[in-house]
């Protein structure tokens, strides 16, 4: 789901959600407002640009209102959603990577939390560590970053993000472990 | 450090607070572009069979499938084929061959309506023209939808802050334009209600949009030129040229065509915005809007200068094909182009049918006033707006002059579709040029 273990949201009416399918854009526009902050939050840990979190955010929810008349299980909302916009935040950071070698970034790209904007509050060596670990999130590769942000910001559990990724339980299990080593090798990379 | 505080650290590494919120208009700009954008119904919801038997289910959906492709493909049979975007985008699609839907206007026709905007409408714009709406922005930043019957305004006063220099382009429920304030900024084409702004920077945008594949590209004078989803405006690359870009671009093939003040010329694949042949130099000044047709780009260059000159290239590599020049070496534009003539533009204000065999004009049309716009082509006639205060149309074969309607201030290029011309012009006015009697010519080229 959508609202993870800190947060939540109301469960989408079934309602709201009929009339959405059956192309009323005010029901639909009721159903994301109140998940509107919970998308961004997570596109801007998987993206780490708050330009590029509301580009995928509004791809997303366009895409979601595309697709919604084909949405079979309507209890299954907000983890379809979530689904969609990991799909969209891995296309845009993919577009970035193929960016790269261009001559101007794509607009956003610093925006990056400035040091210390989560409020860790600890000590030095801690505040330093996190610092060398969101570096290192950020080199890794787009589906490695938004398995993380499940596992770790959303804290959904495994069930939920195979679901949300598309992937039996076991390969997710695998996934994240090699996801964990990427970060390892990545904040090695990071201290040197 | 445990594993535990490992993970907590990861943790606090990862994620976002939760004190932080979606920007403040985003919810807005969301509920516009759903309202710009259509649902995916598909065929069939098959949840609506519930009352069947399963195999009976699959059976009657697969019939109804069968039967709905039939229809489709019935109904797509007897409609006339028109290319979805011709009047969508400036000179008549991302090719920029002049070439538009029509039908144009039949006999000797006259201003059906007449209506004064805020600001100017420059050379280089031109109004777009889709499901009997004609829209236009000018450079006080107004922005209206008119109806093509009456010219009535359909939206409320809609402004986007800066000049719009370039024409727009309209895609997917959204009229798009570009700023002097370097912003792209989407209106929905219900009520001209934004639905995104996106900044390339901050340098004047003054060069035609150019839309295709969902995508706009966008040019500004500080040398940026970027692709965005046309639908949320986002970002999928952005490059510098180096040196201003006051023209658009042609796209074709999967690669845009677009010059660069100073002279040189650029092929850049549409998708990633890589290079796709070195740049070529077509010498000093400006390039202008390219057109590319028949396996070959052709592109006027030596604006800002006194000379200037039509350079036919390859689309494959940029070689330069032929060139072709007035006596006087004036400047000229890729007017319009078929598979046989290359109509040229001038500033000595003619209008040269060159043909692409030969590189020979086969006729001269002369009018009293130069031709810095491009022109429009629908079957059998050419359409000029010149500086004289005067739309002509020229009989595209012979060059005869068919009609000349004049209009208050120097007009656009012509919007040719549905029996009707439409221009703006550079005192504000926008004109419905159409037969009284309501007879057009018939499309197609």
């Amino acid at each position: 789901m959508i609202a993870g273990a800190r947060t939540s949201t109301a469960p989408a009416s079934e309602l709201l959600l009929g009339r959405a399918a059956g192309g009323d854009a005010a029901a639909f526009d009721a159903l994301i407002r109140p998940r509107l902050d919970k998308l961004f939050r997570m596109a801007m840990a998987i993206t780490r640009s708050e330009a590029d979190a509301r580009d995928a955010v509004q791809e997303a929810c366009v895409a979601a209102w595309r697709q919604l008349p084909r949405l079979r299980e309507q209890d299954r909302f907000d983890s379809w959603l979530a689904q969609i916009l990991v799909n969209a935040c891995r296309a845009h950071l993919r577009r970035q990577r193929r960016a790269e070698v261009r001559e101007i970034a794509v607009d956003g790209s610093d925006d990056a939390p400035a040091a210390g904007g989560f409020g860790t509050g600890g000590h030095g060596e801690q505040i330093a560590e996190v610092e060398a670990i969101r570096r290192a999130f950020e080199r890794l590769d787009p589906d490695v970053r938004a398995l993380l942000v499940l596992h770790y910001q959303e804290e959904q559990p495994l069930a939920e993000i195979a679901r949300t990724l598309g992937a039996p339980v076991g390969t997710i299990k695998w996934r994240l472990s090699n996801a964990r080593k990427a970060l390892d090798r990545a904040l090695k990379v990071e201290r040197r | 450090m445990t594993i535990n505080d490992r993970d907590a650290l990861v943790r606090l590494a990862i994620s976002v607070p939760e004190t932080a919120v979606a920007p403040a208009d985003l919810a807005d700009s969301i509920a516009v572009a759903i309202r710009a954008t259509k649902q995916n119904r598909g065929l069939l919801r098959l949840g609506r069979l519930g009352w069947l038997p399963r195999p009976n289910r699959s059976f009657v959906a697969l019939a109804l499938l069968l039967l709905a492709a039939l229809v489709a493909f019935a109904i797509a049979l007897s409609r006339p084929r028109l290319p979805a975007h011709l009047l969508s985008e400036y000179h008549g699609g991302p090719d920029r061959t002049g070439i538009m839907v029509g039908p144009g206007p039949a006999g000797v026709p006259k201003i059906a309506w007449d209506v004064s905007r805020p600001g100017a409408l420059p050379f280089t714009t031109m109004p777009l023209v889709q499901d009997g709406r004609v829209y236009v922005a000018d450079a006080s930043g107004a922005i209206a939808a008119l109806d093509a019957a009456t010219g009535t305004n359909l939206w409320p006063s809609r402004s986007v802050g800066a000049p719009v220099r370039g024409t727009p382009a309209l895609a997917d429920g959204l009229f798009i334009v570009g700023t002097d304030a370097g912003d792209v900024v989407a209106l929905s084409t219900m009520d001209g209600a934004q639905a995104w702004d996106k900044s390339l920077g901050g340098a004047p945008i003054s060069a035609s949009l150019l839309l295709a594949d969902g995508r706009i590209f966008a040019a500004s004078e500080d040398g940026t030129l970027a692709a965005l989803d046309a639908v949320s405006g986002a970002i999928a690359w952005k490059i510098s040229l180096g040196a201003p870009v006051l023209h658009g671009a042609a796209l074709s093939g999967g690669v845009l065509y677009v010059g660069a003040t100073g002279g040189r010329f650029f092929a850049i694949d549409a998708d990633t915005g890589h290079q796709r042949w070195n740049p070529v130099e077509l010498g000093p000044g400006g390039v202008g809007t390219p057109a590319v047709a028949n396996g070959a780009i052709y592109v006027g260059s030596g604006l800002l200068t006194n000379t200037g000159a039509i350079h036919v290239l390859s689309v494959g590599d940029g070689t330069a094909q032929w060139s072709w020049e007035t006596p006087d070496q004036r400047l000229v534009h890729p007017g319009a182009v078929t598979d046989r003539i290359l109509y040229v533009v001038s500033d000595d204000g003619n209008v040269y049918a060159v043909d692409l065999a030969t590189h020979v004009p086969r006729w001269t049309g002369m009018t009293h006033g130069a031709l810095g716009t491009l022109a429009s082509l629908v079957g059998n006639a050419l359409y000029v707006s010149s500086a004289d205060r005067t739309v002509y149309a020229f009989d595209a074969t012979s060059g005869a002059n068919l009609w000349g309607v004049p209009v208050i201030g120097v007009p656009t290029m012509g919007a040719v579709v549905d029996g009707s011309v439409f221009v703006g012009t550079a005192l504000g006015h926008v004109y419905a040029i159409r037969d009284p009697a309501g007879e057009s010519t018939p499309a197609g080229s």
